[in-house]
């Protein structure tokens, strides 16, 4: 029995048993292994995902859940070569350092401005408290989350 | 054609001031960035470790039938498997087993007693679970506490001596004595272990493998399973994070095992659990400090004495061991020293080494009691610490022998650095509500750690390629692990060949490129590596204007290689054209290519990175709860020049958050052996709330070290040295009461005030 899903703008079947982490199909069936396994019980944020415009760990989200539903990696955050604006502004911001963190955490970004445009810095501080990070200490992710709002509309 | 990844270079409108990213940053924002764990090969199998159930015991039996039979299991291996001396480890400590056997013994909780090959990790965790092992436990002293009253012999013992301890004592006014409690820690990166091993032709088994130092993982494999050198080769993608983790055993010699006895590619991926359970351990341990002053300022004396707890393997007993003790000198000039540290064998996995190397935490002490000190004598800590610094490099000799080669300069920077982190501390906040209040700390140091000078660490090797179309590629043991050494590769080869940065590329990471990496620790990359490709470069350079001047026929002339063509060097006129050089070049094979390499001067014992650090920390605190709120961290280095400065910040205020998390709320623990924050859950590190409301890090160039590159002394670790001992002294300041026990948590403060009894030996039992 497979499931149907939309992954990253298309439509695939997955053929993994269904109580299967969606983690696990993301990377061992598709192969985007963006997506990083950091803990496997939601802790981390390494594994974050949009379902539909919601940010989940995608290590607790199971393959029968998401039958129908939207799911975008950070492999489909830049669409036709052209960086999606919050990916930009981690890369311009120097926003990481090992990188193994920073696919959730931009994909947390995306979310928190998806559902909040203006976020105050305690908002984007909140809305990013669910990924860790090591090496960073936050400080240029949060400066480069900051950095996109001027540049938003209204 | 533009050659460069397009996405690279990518501008976009919502970029303020267009420049290039990071080399490694488009890779890691979209998710193309590699690691471990991301390579996927046909055929691919996984493999899982039995860990034994018992930190202490004699094996009896290991029964494998019943998991044998599961479908999909392929193989399991055990230390029958083994037919070399079966015992690795790093360094020149060789003394840890690969498999424990039957009739063997279990020393820790990180001995292994299996590993099961199978089609799937399912079936394999499942395997794992029939697999069968009777041991006899044998009691061992389980916590530093037990082996302290079982009087065990300390396994390693060192003394820092200096003048006559009792006449510093002796000729001081007022004597401060005080107690300190330093849990075990844990590295936490990102991504935990990982790797996949395959073979390629010869039977050359290839591993994938996140490391910090790949020469001598390679060495750890080819020793304790008898391999040559060249039938191993290693290949260390992006790492996840690493923080001195990254050097010990894990899982590269098991998956080298495992490439011997199969023919198909294999994965081993360590869960969340596992990594926090099996990796090495930051040190813990247990000071009492005692320092003499005079009412003038001066410091006559100090003593301390450490105990602490390691595991059965000593990979990284020595150097903690030695770091906290040479840490609590401090960047002081101390007339009269006495130190002494011993480390006992308990049940703990293996150490290793934690950013600093146990030097930061040797630091809070020397910060902290001189604060106590200050108060006594009503001097500020400032004053005092102004009276007892180093003044000079014969200063710093005294203490350091040896630390001549890197940055042995006349000119110690301290008192600019410290003016600089005062300049930017700006005014105390007034508290938050009437029953709060805020303090101000600070600290300062040297970062006088050795930078490995010993032959295992020592020095790099690095190649230079060129290509006909004078495009050049980097090649190095290195891996980047987040430091940003692709771009100090890429910043020095352009500067040695003065070749624009877009014509470079790099080849990290990989044992068979090079013949010596040289270890990413003791942040010293930057200074090895970068000095090992400029000699790469000066030779490449020197080459291809020999081979110009043969080419065009003119022996004797003076020419000179600039923005890819050959000049004469008195008239600047045209000497040839690269095309007629390349042409020259593929008509003649000639090999465009050159090795560097950088060594530290060999009369030294150590090489030491001095870096003055200073640190002012502003917090607020509850009295009656013990709640902290860190208002902000001030850092301020002189790295000597800063190469990347996005990056040398990022590092720097990275290392603040990791320090208030070690400083504050992060405690490994065990109980008996066994783990008792087996998870994210319960070992805390810091998130974004935990981090100060201003994070500032500010560099003074003004030291630019002897024989580093451009005068970069390099950085990594100094983020780590002062900013705990600035916590405490800001609480201080604050409250009055310090906090010496860490984690420096609400309770240890309310136990420190008296609002809660002291439980002393509950940390005791846990180290």
């Amino acid at each position: 029995m497979s499931t149907s899903f939309f992954l990253n703008g298309v439509l695939v079947e997955a053929t993994s048993n269904k109580t299967t982490p969606l983690l696990k199909v993301i990377r061992d069936e598709f192969f985007l292994t963006g997506t990083k396994s950091g803990c496997e019980t939601g802790e981390c944020g390494a594994c974050l995902v949009l379902l539909d415009d919601i940010a989940v760990n995608s290590c607790l989200v199971l393959l029968g859940e998401i039958e129908g539903k939207t799911i975008t990696t950070i492999e489909g955050l830049n669409k036709d070569g052209i960086l999606d604006q919050v990916q930009v502004a981690f890369a311009e911001l120097g926003a990481l350092q090992c990188g193994f963190c920073t696919p959730g955490m931009i994909i947390a970004a995306k979310a928190l401005l998806m559902h909040n445009p203006h976020p105050t810095r305690d908002e984007i501080l909140i809305g990013l408290s669910g990924n860790l990070c090591r090496c960073t200490g936050y400080e240029q992710i949060v400066e480069a989350v900051e950095s996109i709002l001027p540049y938003r509309t209204k | 054609m533009n050659i460069i990844d397009p996405l690279r270079l990518k501008d976009s409108v919502f970029m303020k001031n267009p420049k290039p990213f990071r080399l490694d940053a488009v890779d890691k924002v979209t998710g193309r960035a590699k690691y471990s764990a991301d390579y996927y090969f046909p055929k691919m199998q996984y493999a899982k470790v039995l860990w034994p159930s018992v930190s202490s015991g004699i094996v009896k039996k290991i029964s494998i039938a019943a998991a044998q039979e599961i479908d999909g299991v392929t193989l399991i291996i055990t230390r029958s498997n083994i037919s070399g001396p079966n015992i690795s480890g790093i360094f020149q400590f060789f003394d840890r087993p690969i498999l424990i056997g039957e009739g063997e013994i279990i020393k820790c909780n990180s001995d292994p007693l299996a590993i099961v090959v199978a089609i799937s990790e399912d079936i394999a965790d499942h395997a794992l679970s029939l697999i069968n092992v009777e041991i006899d436990p044998i009691d061992h002293a389980d916590s530093l506490y037990d082996a302290l009253a079982n009087n065990d012999k300390p396994v390693f013992e060192k003394t820092i001596e200096k003048g006559n301890i009792n006449k510093g004592f002796d000729e001081a006014d007022v004597v401060v004595r005080q107690n300190y409690f330093c849990p075990l820690g844990e590295h936490a990166y990102i991504e935990p272990e990982a790797g996949v091993v395959y073979k390629s032709e010869q039977g050359v088994i290839n591993i994938i493998v996140g490391s910090q130092d790949l020469t001598q993982n390679q060495r750890m494999i080819c020793k304790s399973l008898e391999l040559p050198f060249n039938m191993v080769h290693i290949h260390s993608p992006f790492v996840g994070g690493a923080f001195g983790g990254k050097h010990a055993m894990s899982v590269q010699v098991y998956l080298a095992l495992i490439g011997i006895l199969v023919d198909f590619p294999v994965k081993m991926t360590w869960t969340r659990e596992e990594s926090l359970a099996h990796s090495c351990k930051k040190q813990g341990h247990i000071i009492s400090a005692t320092l003499g002053i005079k009412k003038n300022g001066k410091i006559t004396a100090f003593k301390a004495e450490l105990v602490g707890p390691c595991g059965p393997y000593h990979g990284n007993t020595q150097d903690n061991c030695s770091g906290v003790l040479a840490g609590m000198i401090g960047p002081y000039n101390q007339p009269n020293i006495h130190i002494h540290g011993r480390m006992f064998d308990v049940l703990l996995p293996e150490l290793g080494a934690f950013r600093g190397v146990g030097a930061p935490d040797g630091n809070f002490v020397i910060e902290t009691i001189i604060e106590l000190a200050a108060n006594k004598i009503h001097m500020s800590g400032l004053e005092i610490r102004k009276k007892n610094w180093f003044r000079n490099n014969e200063d710093i000799k005294t203490l350091f022998p040896g630390a001549t080669a890197r940055n042995g300069s006349e000119r110690w920077c301290m008192n600019e650095v410290v003016e600089l982190a005062l300049s930017k501390a700006g005014s105390l906040p007034k508290p938050s509500a009437p029953n709060r209040f805020v303090g101000r700390g600070f600290a300062n140091a040297s970062c006088a750690y050795m930078n490995g000078n010993t032959p295992f660490h020592k020095g790099s090797t690095a190649q230079i390629d060129m290509f006909l179309d004078g495009t050049i590629v980097v090649k190095t043991g290195f891996a980047e692990l987040g430091e940003g050494i692709t771009g100090i590769i890429t910043h020095f080869a352009s500067v040695g060949l003065g070749i624009s940065e877009d014509r470079i590329s790099v080849n990290l990471g990989d044992t068979h490129l090079t013949t010596k990496s040289g270890a990413l620790g003791f942040s010293q990359a930057t200074v090895n590596l970068g000095n090992a490709i400029l000699d790469a470069a000066t030779k490449l350079k020197n080459h291809i204007e020999f081979l110009a001047k043969r080419c065009i026929g003119a022996p004797n002339k003076e020419i000179e290689f600039r923005n890819s063509n050959f000049y004469y060097k008195h008239t600047n006129d045209l000497a040839c054209e690269w095309q007629t050089f390349s042409d020259y070049c593929f008509h003649h094979v000639e090999p465009l290519s050159a090795t560097g390499r950088f060594v530290g001067d060999l009369a030294d014992e150590y090489q030491y990175s001095i870096t003055p650090v200073a640190c002012i920390a502003d917090v607020e605190v509850d009295p009656e709860t013990g709640n902290f709120k860190i208002l902000q961290i001030i850092q301020s280095h002189d790295v000597g020049k800063v190469i990347q400065p996005e990056s040398a910040r990022g590092q720097m205020v990275g290392a603040t958050v990791m320090q208030i998390g070690i400083t504050m709320f992060e405690n490994f623990m065990m109980d008996n052996g066994e783990i008792l924050t087996p998870s994210f859950s319960e070992y805390l590190i810091p998130t974004t709330l935990d981090i100060p409301i201003i994070n500032e890090v500010h560099f003074f160039e003004g030291n630019l070290g002897i024989n580093c590159p451009e005068g970069a002394k390099g950085l990594g670790e100094h983020g780590m040295y002062t900013v705990g001992a600035a916590i405490a002294n800001a609480i201080f300041n604050a409250t009055g009461i310090m906090v010496t026990k860490i984690p420096l948590s609400p309770e240890t403060f309310l136990e420190a005030s008296g609002k809660i009894p002291s439980v002393e030996n509950r940390c005791y039992d846990y180290l």
